[in-house]
């Protein structure tokens, strides 16, 4: 019972650790990509609430959203938004990879955040299985 | 009668042993840990995670999709090799569609192979 608890006590500070881990190199790639002017649109991750209604059985206890946050010189509509989402999402090492650290929520707001989308995590993780949908 | 001021050697010797016990413990523990880190580094790490390649498709795959499609649609060739060649490339296109350096791989095989 001990080895269980001082197991989860481990895993616990071990999620954290890799949740800020993949936040920092989303936002360093970001920056880069962004400072070398691969790409007009600077993008910013971070942790967020994320939505009940999206929870999934490894969902971790709070903080379940990855959040987007899109700057921009010019606002981005809904459509632009979708767009990049989309891409993002179609990467399955990183929706397998959030999925494992706990998020269930992913989040893209534009700016000021007046315009976002929301997706559950879960409807990406098999992109064979979820085909159909 | 124990003199005041006196040292308990026997007490020192438990201390000690104390001591040790628990840094053999601690050595334990960590080196454990040790192995568990390097085994979730490999499996965890950013080696399989491109997402430099993520952030760059969100913004450019879909042009450059778009240009390729229009560039090397099958219909435009009226040769038959050519025109498989272009086949399977526009499902390629179509397959890598939000993976920019994939397209850019792609774009440059089937310059080469149609020579255009």
């Amino acid at each position: 019972m001990f080895t269980n608890l001082w197991n989860k006590i481990l895993d616990w500070f071990d999620q954290r650790n890799d949740r800020s881990n993949l936040i920092r190199s989303f936002n360093k790639s970001a920056q880069d990509a962004y400072v070398s002017g691969i790409v007009p649109t600077l993008l910013k991750a971070e942790i967020s609430s994320g939505n009940r209604a999206y929870r999934h059985q490894f969902s971790a206890m709070m903080n379940t959203g990855f959040r987007i946050k899109v700057f921009s010189g010019a606002s981005l509509d809904r459509n632009a938004l979708i767009s990049i989402a989309s891409v993002i999402l179609a990467d399955d090492v990183l929706v397998r990879r959030m999925i494992v650290l706990g998020f269930d929520t992913f989040e893209l707001y534009g700016e000021g955040a007046s315009l976002g989308i929301r997706y559950q995590l879960k409807s990406f993780s098999n992109p064979i299985l979820n085909a159909g949908n | 009668m124990k003199k005041a001021g006196a040292v308990n050697w026997w007490q020192c010797v438990a201390v000690l042993e104390a001591i040790i016990i628990a840094l053999i413990a601690i050595q334990v523990v960590v080196r454990r840990r040790k192995v568990y880190k390097a085994h979730r580094r490999e499996v965890m790490g950013d080696a399989k995670l491109d997402l430099d390649s993520t952030i760059v498709s969100a913004f450019k795959s879909k042009d450059l999709l778009a240009q390729l499609k229009r560039r090397y649609h099958p219909d435009r060739f009226v040769d038959e090799d050519k025109k498989a060649i272009a086949t399977y490339y526009y499902q390629e296109f179509m397959a890598n569609q939000n993976n920019y350096k994939k397209l850019v791989e792609l774009e440059k095989e089937v310059q080469s192979k149609l020579n255009i």
